[in-house]
């Protein structure tokens, strides 16, 4: 099965700008794009200024917002 | 060494009573705790009242930083007496351990305190005095860390007579049932609730009078060490991780994201933060070996602030596990803090902290020193 590793910044500057936001879009996903996907939290991916940041699979991505991030998701794994 | 006490309470009501005849206060002041425990005459309403009377003038003295010499000067002199019995119609005993282990005793009428060391029962060297006509046991000595001082009231002591025992569980028989669970175990209230627990059965469970246990555990003071914000110069990182990891006897708490990267980045320990987001507005608590708790930084300190701020305004804490839950009791419960601050600024908190009104860094641990240090709590800073 292809997974896709999340890793949430949830340090002060991505929680002020809406990292809970991103978290809460995970609900979104369909069950089977759920279980395909490897939560981690971390309180600081070193770019404060342009949060909330999400590293997909090892890439930054930074000034995500929930519809972006969903997307990318989907992109990833299919729609199923 | 600086030395504090734990203490546990447990009390019971003589049987089908619905007031206790017995009272206890504890008063912590800066750098001592004293316990006042006062047997009323008889049971019920009155033995109630003269209980607490006597109980609350103490407490309410040495709250003021009345001596305890003068504290029991007052009482004597105003302690009424039962005109049938000839009796006081209160006992007393005071127990004052002070911070560097010295403990002062104060007996009038009331069963004897005990000092248990390790498996060892300590005799305590007694003289009476006279004060205000009234026979005062007066005792002085040494506190350890480890020591274990038991008061009780004479409902214990005479617990279960002419039934399981003829003359009650006595002296001898607490101390015989006590030893080895005063060896073996560490809560004051655990040890309280098991004498109680021991009276329960001597009497089998109708209690023939009001019957109450204080335990006092000797212990070095609570401290907390808190680390938050990275130092100005990079340079320093190592030095001020050092600082909190000298600090031994502490507990220790990081406050911030990139404080805790430097800590971990230091001493090699990985940093796992959870997933849980308990409260919305505080972000997740992270878990690192050897650090007690780490939490994000700004945010948590604001919220832990307010908390205490509740608490201190007759609140009770949140019931939730969040980071500035966990980082106000801690500071609550604390007897001693040390808050070691870095004075570098994240630039990207500017505009966030102006628009949630949220005070920075070094602001909001000086809010927090000054509530502690209203309380009485030895704190300390030290910036990087």
């Amino acid at each position: 099965m292809k997974t896709i590793a999340l890793e949430f910044c949830v340090g002060t500057a991505c929680h002020m700008k809406g990292s809970p936001d991103l978290v809460a879009s995970l609900e979104t996903l369909s069950p089977w794009q759920r279980k395909s996907v490897e939560l981690r939290y971390t309180h600081c991916l070193g770019n404060c200024g342009a949060g909330p940041n999400v590293k997909v699979n090892g890439v930054l991505m930074s000034r995500v917002t929930p519809e972006s991030l969903v997307r990318t998701i989907s992109k990833y794994l299919g729609q199923g | 060494m600086r030395l504090s006490a734990d203490v546990g309470i447990a009390i019971n009501c003589k049987y089908e009573e619905e007031l206790c005849g017995d009272a206890v206060q504890v008063v912590r002041t800066p750098g001592q705790t004293t316990v006042v425990l006062s047997d009323g005459l008889g049971s019920g309403v009155k033995a109630n009242i003269m209980a607490t009377l006597t109980t609350r003038i103490a407490s309410g003295l040495l709250k003021r930083n009345v001596p305890l010499e003068h504290v029991i000067a007052t009482i004597a002199d105003t302690l009424p007496i039962c005109r049938v019995r000839g009796l006081a119609y209160a006992t007393l005993t005071i127990l004052q351990v002070q911070q560097d282990g010295k403990a002062l005793l104060y007996e009038y009428d009331s069963p004897p305190v005990h000092l248990f060391r390790k498996d060892l029962v300590v005799p305590l060297e007694r003289r009476a005095r006279e004060i205000h006509g009234r026979r005062i046991l007066e005792s002085t000595f040494q506190l350890q860390d480890g020591d274990m001082l038991l008061m009780v009231s004479d409902g214990v002591i005479h617990a279960g007579v002419g039934e399981a025992f003829d003359l009650g569980l006595g002296e001898d028989g607490l101390l015989h049932f006590l030893t080895a669970p005063c060896t073996t175990w560490h809560q004051a209230e655990d040890l309280a609730d098991f004498v109680i627990d021991l009276a329960s059965s001597c009497y089998h469970h109708k209690f023939g009078d009001d019957c109450t246990a204080v335990v006092l555990r000797i212990r070095p003071p609570r401290g907390v060490a808190v680390l938050t914000g990275p130092p100005l110069d990079l340079k320093n990182d190592a030095e001020m991780v050092q600082a909190l990891l000298s600090l031994a006897s502490y507990k220790k708490i990081v406050c911030g994201g990139t404080s805790a990267g430097i800590v971990s980045r230091i001493t090699g320990i990985p940093l796992e933060t959870s997933l849980d987001y308990v409260d919305p507005r505080v972000p997740p608590i992270a878990t690192m070996s050897g650090i007690d708790l780490v939490t994000e930084g700004v945010l948590t300190l604001n919220r832990c602030y307010e908390i205490l701020r509740a608490v201190h305004d007759g609140g009770i804490f949140p019931r939730s596990q969040d980071g500035a839950t966990l980082l106000a009791k801690e500071l609550w419960n604390a007897e001693e803090v040390h808050f070691l601050v870095g004075k570098s600024f994240n630039q990207a908190h500017a505009n966030i902290e102006e628009l949630m009104q949220l005070a920075p860094r070094q602001y909001i641990v000086t809010r927090l020193v000054n509530f502690l240090k209203k309380r009485s709590i030895p704190t300390e800073v030290t910036y990087f």
